[in-house]
């Protein structure tokens, strides 16, 4: 029999979702509840993966988020309807399916939450394997998880500006001719802090940077953050959801704690780090 | 490396394009047609290989651009030499493939391999003359469209004035002029102030084949604008918002996913559009906005098995779809094509409504016969020759096919071959 706290293979998991998929699909055994668990399981384990990469699909994450928020509204209007007993405090990021077993709940827990959460599972049927090996996961987890994951992706996608509107007299008015276009001046504004970097044409000129001793450049960055230990297997170690909100920032050198205050830190290291790329350019 | 990731005709279909995984660019060239073998249209060979993207590496964020090319795109010819737009991620390159079959021999101050003369060893002056040499195709950069997109580039078309072309990423799309690399225009941006408010993204966007100033764009909620530049410089607002209502019954926890557009195509004529989603085909009247004018399942046996499909990432591969060419040939042909798994391809005519399904395939078909019509079994019992829905292989799928403008020649590629296939003649 298979303890509590076992770690299982990434394998085994992915065989067991397949079991689980498969059943779903072929409608046995799943009631519609446990269908939209499963489901739900699903999407905040994929929304989960692609946080660790460094560049997540945008579009993918979008289609599951809505997922995952059509589901929590679901959920929520029944839950209006009839109140049911919801364990709080399971982060999405904790889990690992046990298929079919039936020798109960197996997963990693953090220390103060497993009590709760094996009280709040043996509530459940224990016949049933496949109830047992989906967990209760409490709105504001959903709501934060997603929060983050698409805060994550503002911050690593647009850190430099999608274009710049750069009025050069001659040039502007007779291609505004030709094509009929106006120029609207305030869409600049906005983006003209961002324009600073606008001029700087980093792909076609990123090969001078491999002449360069990178670590020289970057000396007078606070990387200490960067330099955390960030290795972390597909099925994490759960965590508490005030940690789970911090980690993706953990990620970026110079990040600090809170979010408005990062970016504004990190732009003013970037804005340093054009300065210094200006230098090196000679532009 | 070999992975295939697109595939285009040229504009009088004598060359057919492909992009693949590892950034290159093949050309291959349409023999011309022997006159004495009425049977078959000239084959397709290699003419031209050529590196379009390296992978780049962006240093302010870490990360790795792919150097995958998404679409490319030709430019109708103007002169001797052909021109396309292949895009990667972030990148737009105007490319011109040129022949070179003369060279000039007979320098005064060279030897043919290049070295100088001595000077003094000349006696005599002669005129240089070009002399017929080996066909050599070169490609050449042109122009290098690069920095205006933060996400990720998933389409580009060029406008029927040939002068400005559109790139279209998740959030936004950019207008170009081809003579002019360093500034866009900013004309569609769907980016919300908060991006946890984030819901649509667009998918696909095309310029419409007649009117210069109207394009369209697909979103992932399955909804295509149709936008006007001359009512704004910034197409915010849509002109025209195409929609389906959703059907209930078909209600699941992947409708919305499913819904997600993952290709549009004006008709010729411009007067109708093709949208691809998941399972099916849908023709719009672009005067009509509150739903298609057709639907054609692609491969409805599908739709109970989403959750595996969702699982497996399967749910989100993006299909292409295409129009058969305009000048047709024998009659009046009105079909649409596009593909599915296991390597089978769909087409369907919209005047007979009947539609076809057949398998790109080496093992199952041999060169020069005829393709055979595939069946998939949805449930039930399987009869021969037919192939049931759990036995299809879903690493095998066909998302680029193209259609020749002119004659009935299509290219289909699966992951890592490209079949060319052409109608029958007698």
């Amino acid at each position: 029999m298979l303890g509590r706290g076992l770690k299982r293979k990434l394998s085994d998991y992915e065989e067991n979702m397949a079991g689980l998929s498969s059943a779903f699909d072929s409608s046995r055994n799943l009631s519609y509840p446990l269908k939209r668990q499963l489901v739900l399981n699903m999407c905040l384990t994929k929304l989960q993966t692609y946080k660790m990469l460094v560049e997540p699909n945008l579009h993918r994450s979008v289609l599951i988020a809505n997922t995952v928020r059509q589901i929590q509204e679901e959920m929520r209007q029944e839950s209006n309807q009839q109140p049911i007993n919801v364990c709080p405090g399971i982060t999405p990021s904790s889990h690992s399916y046990t298929g079919m077993e039936s020798s109960g709940v197996s997963l990693q827990l953090p220390s103060g939450i497993s009590q709760q959460e094996s009280n709040c599972c043996d509530l459940r049927s224990v016949e049933d394997p496949i109830e047992n090996s989906l967990l209760i996961v409490s709105d504001d987890d959903m709501s934060s998880a997603i929060s983050s994951i698409l805060k994550d992706l503002d911050f690593v996608e647009d850190i430099s500006p999608p274009t710049c509107l750069v009025p050069t007299g001659d040039d502007q008015p007779k291609f505004a001719e030709n094509t009929g276009l106006k120029l609207e001046d305030d869409r600049q504004d906005l983006k003209g802090a961002e324009c600073v970097f606008g001029s700087f044409e980093i792909s076609n000129s990123t090969s001078y940077l491999k002449d360069l001793a990178i670590d020289d450049i970057f000396e007078d960055i606070d990387t200490s953050m960067y330099d955390s230990d960030f290795c972390c297997p597909p099925l994490m170690p759960p965590r508490s959801p005030s940690l789970a909100a911090e980690e993706p920032l953990k990620t970026f050198p110079s990040c600090n704690s809170s979010s408005a205050n990062n970016i504004q830190i990190c732009r003013t290291d970037l804005s340093e780090l054009d300065h210094i790329m200006e230098i090196l350019v000679g532009s | 490396a070999d992975i295939i990731s697109t595939v285009e005709f040229n504009h009088s279909g004598e060359l057919l394009a492909t992009g693949d995984k590892g950034g290159r660019v093949v050309i291959f060239q349409q023999e011309q047609e022997n006159k004495s073998q009425s049977h078959s249209r000239g084959e397709y060979n290699v003419y031209s290989t050529f590196q379009s993207h390296e992978p780049e590496f962006d240093y302010l964020k870490s990360l790795e651009i792919e150097e995958k090319i998404n679409k490319i795109r030709w430019l109708p010819q103007k002169n001797a030499a052909q021109f396309l737009l292949s895009t990667n991620d972030k990148t737009i390159k105007l490319w011109k493939i040129s022949e070179r079959d003369k060279r000039p021999e007979g320098y005064n101050l060279k030897e043919e391999d290049g070295r100088y003369r001595d000077p003094t060893t000349v006696t005599t002056l002669r005129v240089p003359v070009f002399r017929p040499m080996d066909l050599m195709v070169e490609a050449s950069p042109r122009r290098i469209f690069a920095n205006a997109h933060t996400y990720h580039i998933n389409s580009i078309s060029i406008n029927s004035d040939y002068e400005t072309y559109l790139s279209a990423d998740d959030l936004r799309i950019n207008l170009w002029h081809l003579e002019i690399t360093d500034r866009s225009f900013n004309i569609v941006d769907i980016k919300p102030a908060n991006m946890e408010e984030l819901t649509e993204v667009i998918t696909a966007a095309e310029f419409h084949p007649n009117s210069c100033n109207t394009f369209v764009y697909s979103s992932s909620k399955g909804t295509i604008r149709l936008c006007d530049m001359r009512a704004s410089a910034l197409c915010d607002r849509h002109s025209k918002l195409f929609e389906e209502p959703e059907d209930p019954s078909n209600r699941s926890f992947f409708s919305e996913i499913i819904s997600s557009i993952s290709d549009v195509k004006f008709s010729h004529s411009g007067r109708y559009m093709m949208t691809r989603d998941y399972l099916s085909v849908k023709i719009w009247d672009l005067n009509m906005e509150n739903r298609p004018v057709e639907t054609y399942q692609v491969h409805e046996y599908l739709r109970s098995k989403l959750c595996s499909l969702y699982e497996n990432d399967c749910i989100f591969d993006k299909f292409e779809c295409c129009w058969n060419g305009s000048d047709r040939q024998v009659g009046f042909m009105d079909i649409v094509m596009t593909g599915s798994y296991n390597n089978f391809f769909r087409m369907f005519d919209r005047n007979t409504k009947r539609d076809i399904t057949l398998e790109a395939s080496r093992e199952n078909n041999k060169p020069r016969t005829v393709l055979k019509p595939r069946k998939v079994c949805a449930s039930g019992k399987r009869k021969k020759d037919e192939i049931s829905v759990d036995s299809l292989d879903f690493n095998k799928k066909i998302l680029h096919t193209a259609w020749h403008p002119k004659e009935n020649i299509i290219a289909v590629a699966t992951t890592n071959n490209l079949y060319i296939f052409q109608d029958k003649t007698n």
